[in-house]
């Protein structure tokens, strides 16, 4: 039966490698044009035959790096992307500990409350907060990024950590506490080194999000604050574009996040389906 | 028999009320979500109550002085001018055709990918690439491979003899081209929520179900699609919540136009508030857009919560 099973299956596989492969080609061409575009000078990027093959040159990267304010908006997107992180998954680890440890009363109604947040568009949050930050005085500041990204990063931050923590055996923590440990060190020597793993996911997901964002930056951030998604946007002029500055531009934006996932691959599945597939 | 049951039961029960009794309330054990807790009603309360303050008052950012209490009149004005309805119909022809079409070839291509083939990771790993990238990004490269002069994609046209085409002059292309580029990032990631689920099917079931003679529609039919209902659930959730958010890429390409034909929601409301700067009108309108999202996804979000529960 399994001999008879196989053999079906072997009849397919070249079938569906063909489909396979064209797929790839269809999801992968456009980057690797971006890519390629990046390392062309205008009158390559702009001659009406599709060429692959030509001399590569890096002045689109020099003029990014050493004509323009790129490196500091690059300097100001990991700041911001960090600092938003680190706050999103501390403040998240406290409210996923319990919730996965300690249920209480009501506590379904806490995670429906945060998971509908996850639903709420941003550009209905943008409008009070910008007013708000403005009354504060802390647009055009890092700040203003920060809380934005830990507020938008924190619910799926809670749900995931929530599954991760749960799935710390329960056993190793109840041993823990009988010998004494209390609850805090419990979960800073036991739960936290046992979750690494799906935290490390959790903090690759915010940083993805939050470097990716673009909406909340083009609006909270100032001329000195810009983050890299927004200072992309500015080779746009109205008086011409700079296409092959923009394709290198982009390349160096997606490229960390690629590298990112790539590394966290294996959790990164749980992490983008909140957890609806273990 | 008769005696095991109802002891199973009781069991049960006390398990269940002991889960419940044990930590009924808030003790110390849930002091540390006190900060977290704090910053999501800080960032979501008071931006609520003001965003509705704002909505029931005149609040234009160019006249600070004039901040006169209308009522219903911002409501009243959005619902009843065309291009809100217009931006409606927009938005959701725009979700339910992208996320449809979505749907059907990520689910084609999660069984191309089901059983291993030579470079199967590999391959698996290029497709994400799209959503990992930036939707501004990838916004911009639309732009550029698009362009009815220089663009890639023309020149491959006219080699094949299939003509130039302009992309984003007219209304009905630019919505469609704003709809594939939707398509082309976002499909990985239903991609990967079904190969995932599929690849946690039991094995087993599969062999009985092809021992009882099944073909490959009715294992489809009848294993994958009711496996698979939870994460489906999930992943279109999640893509109609981030299709109706749709603004990086129409904010890149084609700043809601030719005339309005991709002006979405989302759009609309950056438009009012951020180029006219009547925030009052935009606040309005987020409102309605938020019930609208709600409306939609309530009943999803219920079952994922419930869900949830079941398995704690």
């Amino acid at each position: 039966m399994r001999k008879n099973n196989s053999g079906k299956r072997d009849r397919t596989v070249w079938l569906r490698f063909v489909i396979a492969i064209f797929a790839v080609l269809f999801f992968v061409l456009p980057i690797f044009w971006m890519v390629l575009t990046g390392f062309k000078t205008g009158n390559q990027a702009f001659s009406n035959s599709a060429s692959i093959f030509f001399k590569p040159t890096l002045d689109n990267y020099r003029s990014l790096f050493v004509a323009s304010h790129y490196g500091s908006a690059l300097i100001t997107s990991i700041e911001v992307t960090s600092a938003a992180t680190i706050l999103a998954l501390l403040l998240a680890s406290g409210i996923a500990y319990p919730l996965a440890r300690f249920p209480f009363k009501g506590d379904h109604r806490l995670t429906a409350w945060m998971i509908s947040l996850r639903a709420v568009p941003p550009i209905v949050t943008i409008i009070p907060l910008f007013l708000i930050m403005r009354t504060i005085h802390l647009n055009g500041t890092l700040w203003a990024l920060i809380i934005a990204y830990t507020f938008m990063n924190l619910p799926l931050a809670v749900w995931l950590l929530k599954g991760f923590f749960r799935d710390v055996p329960r056993e190793i923590e109840e041993a823990a506490l009988v010998d004494g440990l209390g609850h805090i060190r419990v979960f800073f020597k036991i739960v936290l080194p046992l979750a690494a793993p799906g935290i490390a996911a959790t903090a690759v997901l915010s940083l993805m999000f939050s470097w990716n964002d673009f909406l909340f930056a083009n609006i909270l951030s100032g001329a000195n604050t810009r983050t890299a998604t927004v200072a992309l946007t500015e080779f746009v002029t109205p008086v011409g574009t700079a296409w092959t500055t923009i394709m290198a531009a982009g390349t160096v934006v997606v490229l960390p996040v690629w590298i990112a996932a790539l590394a966290a691959q294996k959790y990164l599945v749980r992490g983008l389906t909140m957890g609806s597939v273990k | 028999m008769s005696t095991h049951v109802p002891q199973l039961q009781l069991a049960e029960k006390t398990k269940v009320e002991g889960r419940r009794v044990s930590a009924p309330r808030f003790n110390r054990h849930h002091i540390p979500m006190g900060p977290g807790i704090a910053i999501l009603l800080a960032l979501s309360i008071y931006p609520t109550i003001y965003s509705l303050f704002v909505a029931f008052h005149r609040f234009n950012l160019t006249d600070p002085a004039d901040r006169k209490f209308v009522g219903f009149k911002n409501f009243k004005t959005i619902l009843m001018s065309a291009p809100f309805w217009h931006s409606l119909r927009v938005t959701l022809v725009f979700m339910i055709l992208a996320v449809a079409i979505e749907f059907v070839l990520a689910f084609a291509l999660a069984l191309v990918f089901f059983r291993p083939m030579p470079m199967h990771r590999t391959m698996r790993t290029l497709i994400l690439i799209p959503m990992l990238s930036a939707p501004i990004v990838i916004g911009l490269l639309g732009r550029f491979i698009f362009d009815a002069q220089f663009g890639i994609v023309n020149t491959l046209l006219q080699n094949l003899g299939l003509g130039r085409h302009t992309f984003f002059d007219r209304p009905g292309a630019a919505f469609y081209t704003m709809v594939g580029m939707d398509i082309w990032q976002w499909t990985p990631f239903l991609f990967l929520i079904l190969l995932a689920a599929m690849q946690g099917i039991p094995e087993d079931l599969l062999d009985a179900a092809k021992l009882d003679g099944a073909n490959r529609f009715k294992i489809v039919r009848h294993i994958f699609v009711p496996l698979l209902l939870y994460p489906i659930l999930v992943g279109l959730t999640l893509r109609v919540i981030d299709a109706i958010r749709v603004y990086d890429i129409i904010y890149a390409t084609t700043r809601g136009g030719p005339i309005d034909a991709t002006s979405t929601m989302s759009w609309n409301i950056y438009d009012m508030g951020f180029k006219n700067f009547d925030v009052d009108y935009s606040s309005a309108y987020s409102w309605l857009l938020l019930i609208i999202v709600l409306i939609l996804i309530n009943r999803f979000l219920k079952r994922i919560v419930a869900h949830d529960r079941n398995q704690s």
